[in-house]
């Protein structure tokens, strides 16, 4: 099965945490360590630097990495409504 | 130009690459609405609402980031924001505000407190804060969520709005 095919129970069991290592994603990518630390440096994949060498990479960005299906923003545009502030 | 709280006013094509460069930082991060109010008018306000992790998991915390915009000569200022922090599990709200406060225009202040639900009004406790765009907030709240740590309320400053004498 293609991993975009991939239904939510396994994408539960897959990944069940909301945070991930680099070394946890480079493992589930089939990459290497360097390559996600240098996606990181890129902007290529969202992450929080916790200290000089820890970073966190969040479930949904890991999603989109691995090319999972994700959840689309819901966007709302309403340029006529009247906002009061 | 420059408008007020030192910010440069946006045109209306520079307040969209805005609204959607956030809009794809911040999907990165959960499951995400964004709505973009007043664009014709001479109010705007882009909000950005974000619950974490998203996807089938259990929601830990809630991010509200809104922004709300004047046209003054064609383009927008931006005239206050909020960046709100709640984390569900340990009741703890996060807030980095820019607006006017009585007499003082553009305070930059935080909120640091014990909530149940992501803020929807100011209280009057201010604690003392730099000003901050939208992307060092977030990146402040989810080092929080990352490292599983609650705000630290005390080490903000109350802030001091009167000066008399």
């Amino acid at each position: 099965m293609a991993l975009a095919d991939t239904p939510s129970a396994e994408l539960l069991e897959l990944l069940p945490k909301p945070f991930y290592s680099p070394s946890e994603v480079a493992a589930l990518a089939s990459l290497s360590n360097s390559t996600i630390l240098n996606y990181i440096h890129e902007g290529r994949i969202a992450a929080v630097r916790l200290s000089e060498r820890t970073y966190r990479i969040p479930r949904k960005a890991v999603i989109r990495l691995l090319g999972l299906p994700a959840a689309a923003p819901e966007v709302i545009e309403e340029p006529s409504r009247i906002v009061e502030f | 130009m420059e408008g007020a709280g030192g910010f440069a006013a946006l045109t209306s094509g520079e307040i969209r690459t805005r609204r959607d460069g956030l809009s794809d930082f911040l999907d990165a991060w959960g499951d995400l609405r964004v709505s973009d109010l007043g664009g014709l008018g001479t109010r705007r306000s882009l909000e950005f609402a974000l619950e974490a992790p998203g996807q089938g998991l259990p929601t830990d915390v809630k991010v509200r980031y809104s922004e709300y915009y004047r046209r003054t000569s064609g383009d927008w200022d931006i005239t206050k924001y909020h960046y709100e922090y709640f984390d569900i599990g340990r009741g703890k709200r996060l807030a980095y505000h820019l607006h006017d406060i009585g007499p003082r225009r553009m305070v930059p202040h935080a909120h640091c407190e014990d909530s149940t639900e992501l803020a929807s009004q100011e209280d009057a406790h201010h604690l003392r804060a730099v000003e901050l765009d939208l992307r060092e907030a977030h990146q402040q709240f989810m080092k929080l969520y990352a490292s599983d740590s609650a705000p630290d309320c005390a080490e903000f400053l109350p802030l001091e709005i009167s000066r008399i004498g």
